[in-house]
């Protein structure tokens, strides 16, 4: 007899999950699912994988404000309570004026580094109507440090506190929680202390991110520069973080070689060094604003 | 109203790069290159700081007690770090040399470079 009853509580139970399932089946029967776009979302978390642009942008209307901050070097002792004494921040906002575009402005008290960008979605991960298997966002922006003249007396250009940066991003999502990127690097700096200094930078970008959670992840990032008098005089930027997200906020948190938070310093100015222990613990807090309808 | 944006974004794309030149400090002003060899306080750092330094923090002016015309009270500035905090103008130290600016970036170079290898005398 308790045999019967628990068989008839395992079939009870398997009808319960599989005739509503049955009845989704025979709803979507009608619906194709080559014929409808199935968009791949949630790529990276955040605009930026740790101190470099990721394939995100942000939503048509959305407005995102960024306060980031990477302390002193861990290296630096007590003295300077193992950095904290010390630290850099950039503030700055991004508005998606499309769903495929963006624009953002950032000052960096590093240097007193204005910046402005743009950033394209050209292509989206996605199956059905198109088989595309990744997604490609072009990044271009302008930095301007306005620090004061080292030299007054010298007849100071206003180009020389200028340098660009453009990016061409490619991630794929190859699983519900890994992702991966690529992004081939250009940096032009106006002024170089030496001829011999390169005006012209290339560097190629690894980043990627495993959630661990449906809130919580671990990514990483890689900045190689290309072999020239920049790759001698500088390290590569290497960092390593997580992503926590609460409600409207993104967290990364991250421990990162290179103080900068714009393009041109953290692939082409860094110096620290991991096995020297220039460690540099920092952080950036997202906050989302919807400022309108969605398109 | 999207042909308006799109213009707009257009012409700063094509007007950014329009400030774009090759430029050198080398070039432009004629500084020579930095000589990073041999950095030590006989062959660099005393010149840096009698040039920069020293008449203030001097045997003649010495304020806050402190002195850099010395090897030795260069020392007590160089262990405690506040010779790396003042002249990298970091959170927290005096920013020197006052009221000007930081030291020249060839200058400021070799302090730091002398300081990483342990700041030697010779």
């Amino acid at each position: 007899m308790k045999k019967l009853i628990s068989i008839m509580i395992v079939l009870l139970t398997f009808f319960w999950f599989a005739l509503p399932a049955q009845d989704l089946d025979q709803i979507l029967g009608g619906i194709d699912p080559e014929s409808t776009p199935n968009f791949t979302y949630g790529i990276f978390k955040g605009t930026t994988i740790i101190n470099g642009q990721s394939v995100e942008i942000p939503g048509h209307n959305d407005l995102r404000f960024i306060v980031s901050h990477r302390f002193g070097a861990v290296n630096t002792g007590l003295y300077n309570f193992f950095g904290l004494d010390q630290g850099t921040t950039r503030l700055g906002f991004e508005y998606g004026i499309k769903n495929y575009l963006s624009l953002s402005i950032g000052r960096s008290t590093y240097e007193k580094t204005y910046d402005g960008g743009i950033k394209v979605k050209v292509l989206r991960q996605q199956t059905g109507i198109k088989n595309i298997p990744l997604t490609m966002t072009i990044y271009c922006a302008g930095f301007a440090e306005t620090t004061k003249w080292e030299d007054p007396e010298r007849d100071n250009l206003f180009s020389s506190r200028l340098s660009y940066a453009a990016q061409v991003l490619l991630a794929r999502k190859f699983t519900r929680n890994l992702s991966l990127q690529i992004s081939p690097s250009y940096v032009h700096i106006n002024l170089v202390p030496l001829l011999s200094d390169q005006n012209n930078i290339l560097s190629v970008g690894f980043g990627g991110r495993y959630k661990l959670t449906p809130k919580f992840s671990i990514n990483g990032e890689y900045y190689y520069l290309l072999p020239g008098e920049t790759a001698n005089d500088y390290a590569n930027s290497l960092s390593f973080g997580v992503d926590i997200e609460t409600g409207g906020h993104v967290f990364q948190l991250h421990f990162t070689n290179s103080q900068f938070m714009f393009a041109p310093g953290y692939i082409a100015r860094t110096e620290g060094k991991w096995v020297q222990g220039d460690i540099f613990i920092g952080f950036n807090i997202y906050r989302n604003f919807s400022l309108g309808r969605k398109s | 109203m999207t042909l308006k944006k799109n213009s707009l974004i257009l012409i700063v794309l094509a007007v950014l790069p329009m400030s774009c030149v090759n430029n050198s400090e080398e070039e432009l002003y004629g500084i020579r290159p930095c000589d990073i060899e041999n950095v030590t306080w006989e062959s660099k750092i005393r010149e840096i700081m009698q040039k920069n330094c020293v008449m203030c923090h001097g045997p003649d002016v010495a304020f806050r007690g402190v002195r850099h015309d010395t090897y030795e009270s260069e020392m007590i500035v160089v262990n405690d770090g506040r010779l790396r905090g003042v002249v990298n103008h970091l959170p927290g130290y005096s920013k020197m040399p006052k009221d000007r600016d930081k030291l020249p970036e060839c200058e400021l170079k070799l302090i730091n470079i002398w300081l990483d290898n342990g700041a030697p005398e010779f």
